[in-house]
């Protein structure tokens, strides 16, 4: 049986940092398939501390960086700017710029096809935009609700063409509940539900505002009301919906 | 003169089978002679003489020379057939291959991301754990919060306890409220959900409100899920859980809040105690230090802890053997700040917290560390000496080296109470003095 040192052996030299490089090494012939396992299975979570620059840079150069992994990302800077390690601090600082600068400029690109294109779907873009850099600046509460309040400003601009109630209005709930605004999100919530008061999202958004006002009763009465999902189309929701309505939460 | 004649059709019948096999070959032969025996015919007026044997034998020689060509050519049209199946199947499991590898590329980048986007794993949780042995309460508290907010996602929450006066409960550390929120930053014990989980060491989840009359009385609607928190059995404090994602909301955060509050205790406690031992103002005036009464006392209520529970109980002693030489050009105060500083690398350098606190002589600290037994203590005092072999006080641009030694004991020792560890360690102190 061949030991560790002995599978991990580059004869090369060459010393693969990232999976992707052990990859094209055994693809290359000068690695063994077990350096590309062995880097597979050992992923270091960017959170946990000694941090993994290199790792944190490598998802940083990412063309296609999720919100998700960004707003990770960004907890860790927020971590690392007070970290006594100037460099290191300096880097977080730079790193969080730079996401910053992505972002926004991800929002630039999509408004600058609004003239052209009339359509809900690049405006939907913008919004979801606007709310990932809130999320991103959740820690930074001025910069969140400076971006909270553009997607709600655009989102008021463009009412007349955002009007689906799935897409749009639920959305624009979420936003006024993201930035507190519970008595406008109620006063937006009743008038959307007499309209639609079979939609299972609206319907939802009034439970997670009625949770937000720790008004329980409300929460229930509104899950007691979401009803199933269409056929074929299974949704999220029924994890709260059951353990709000089939009695879990009077346990 | 047929023989001769005959000739070139004789050649066209291989010549033809190789091309196009061996029916376009007879068929091209029969066609030639039949057609120059035609023009023979009209031309001279005569039917033209069967061939001789010299034909019939060119005749033999040319059917061999096409069967043989024909055989071949079959042969090698069958190869060609195989040979254009294998790469097919080939061009098809390849193209197939690629789809699969993209695939699992994908699902390779989404388990990857997934991984080291970890939040909620068990090496972030010990790593968090590893930061609440800081000794520090505000620290501490502010980890602890910390670590509810990566595990629940809660986005708002604080802990509270009781002021000075015992009469309020005021916030000792909050994660994520705004900054200028108008909130209340004191609370009727009497009269809020908090105080009611304080006094009766009862959780509170908003959920209760459903059935419970009980909560009608209090007023606040701030808390979603509260917590008391316990040390040695009394309450010290709550936890509050301010703002949670809805759908996070369920007993499984509940739960998880319950296990975290759980895995702090023990580090609360300790904290507690020094901070206890600190307001007694047993302290030396120079460093802030706790002074050596405090540190038998220490000493002897741990040893007592830890008969009724697992765990080990060691002190260090760092002695700086050349002290006098050094207060030759400082002063004793300025020195015993020099030595406690070594505190704070030792801390930064083991990742590991200690209590420290004076020892008998000014050129001594003594370091209370837990759960290492006998080995691992020893391990820690090699790392200290290694650490401070060429170590020098610098004071205003003059440095003078520092020779460090290092006395330890354990309660994994045979020895008794906490006399005994202190002779203990006191006897490897002389010995190296020698």
């Amino acid at each position: 049986m061949r030991d560790f040192r002995t599978l991990l052996h580059s004869k090369t030299g060459f010393i693969p940092k990232t999976e992707a490089q052990a990859l094209r090494g055994y693809s290359e012939g000068i690695l063994s398939p077990e350096y590309y396992i062995y880097l597979a299975v050992n992923i270091h979570p960017i959170l946990e501390e000694p941090w993994d620059v290199r790792e944190i840079d490598r998802l940083l150069a990412k063309s296609d960086l999720d919100a998700d992994t960004a707003a990770l990302l960004m907890t860790v800077f927020g971590r690392m700017v007070k970290s006594k390690d100037k460099e290191l601090a300096l880097f977080a600082a730079e790193s969080v710029n730079a996401l910053e600068r992505r972002f926004v400029e991800r929002v630039q690109a999509l408004r600058k096809k609004l003239d052209s294109d009339r359509s809900a779907p690049p405006r939907r873009a913008v919004i979801a935009e606007y709310r990932t850099l809130a999320r991103l600046f959740s820690s930074f509460p001025v910069l969140g609700s400076f971006y909270l309040d553009e997607a709600r400003r655009f989102f008021v601009d463009n009412r007349r063409i955002l009007v689906d109630p799935d897409l749009d209005i639920a959305v624009y709930l979420e936003i006024l509940m993201d930035r507190r605004e519970f008595e406008l999100a109620a006063k937006v919530s009743r008038a959307a539900l007499d309209r639609w008061p079979e939609n299972r999202r609206l319907r939802l958004a009034a439970a997670k505002l009625a949770f937000a006002r720790k008004r329980i009763r409300e929460v229930i009465g509104n899950l007691e009301r979401l009803g199933g999902p269409a056929a074929g189309s299974p949704d999220s929701f029924d994890e709260p919906q059951l353990f709000w309505t089939r009695g879990a939460c009077r346990e | 003169m047929w023989g001769l004649s005959l000739a070139p059709y004789l050649i066209l019948l291989p010549v033809i089978t190789a091309f196009n096999g061996i029916r376009w070959g007879l068929g091209s032969f029969a066609f030639s002679v039949a057609l120059g025996a035609a023009a023979r015919f009209f031309a001279l007026g005569v039917a033209p003489a069967l061939p001789g044997l010299g034909s019939a034998s060119l005749m033999l020689l040319s059917a061999a020379a096409a069967l043989g060509i024909a055989f071949t050519r079959d042969r090698m049209t069958l190869f060609r057939g195989s040979v254009l199946e294998r790469l097919r199947g080939a061009v098809h499991k390849a193209v197939e291959m690629r789809k699969q590898n993209e695939v699992l590329e994908k699902v390779n980048r989404v388990l990857e991301g997934r991984v080291s986007s970890q939040k909620d794993s068990i090496t972030i949780l010990h790593d968090q754990v590893k930061k609440l042995a800081s000794l520090n309460l505000d620290q501490a508290l502010e980890t602890v919060l910390e670590t509810v907010a990566l595990f629940t996602e809660m986005s708002s929450g604080s802990i509270w306890r009781l002021d000075g006066a015992g009469t309020r409960l005021v916030p000792a550390a909050t994660y994520g409220w705004a900054e200028g929120a108008r909130r209340d930053v004191t609370l009727d014990p009497e009269t809020s959900v908090e105080g009611y989980v304080f006094r009766n060491r009862k959780p509170f989840s908003v959920r209760m409100l459903l059935d419970n009359s009980e909560f009608d009385r209090f007023s606040d609607n701030r808390s979603i899920i509260t917590m008391p928190i316990v040390i040695g059995s009394k309450s010290w404090g709550v936890i509050d859980i301010e703002d949670l994602p809805f759908e996070r909301y369920s007993q499984y955060s509940e739960t998880i809040l319950a296990i975290l509050l759980s895995l702090a205790e023990p580090y609360l406690r300790q904290i507690t105690e020094y901070e206890t031992l600190n307001s007694l103002s047993e302290v030396d005036p120079d460093t802030g230090y706790p002074l050596f009464s405090i540190f038998h006392r220490t000493i002897s209520a741990d040893l007592e802890r830890i008969s009724h529970e697992p765990g080990f109980v060691s002190l260090v002693i760092l002695e700086i053997s050349n002290f006098e030489e050094l207060l030759a050009s400082w002063s004793k105060e300025r020195l015993k700040r020099m030595l406690f500083s070594l505190k704070d690398d030792i801390d930064r350098v083991k990742k590991m917290k200690s209590k420290a606190f004076h020892f008998k002589e000014d050129s001594q600290l003594v370091l209370i560390i837990y759960d290492l037994d006998h080995d691992g203590t020893s391990f820690f005092c090699l790392d200290l000496l290694s650490m401070f072999s060429e170590y020098q006080f610098a004071i205003d641009g003059t440095s003078m080296p520092v020779e460090l030694i290092v006395g330890f004991s354990t309660s994994a020792q045979a020895v008794a109470g906490a006399d005994g560890m202190i002779t203990a360690a006191e006897y490897l102190l002389s010995v190296q003095r020698i």
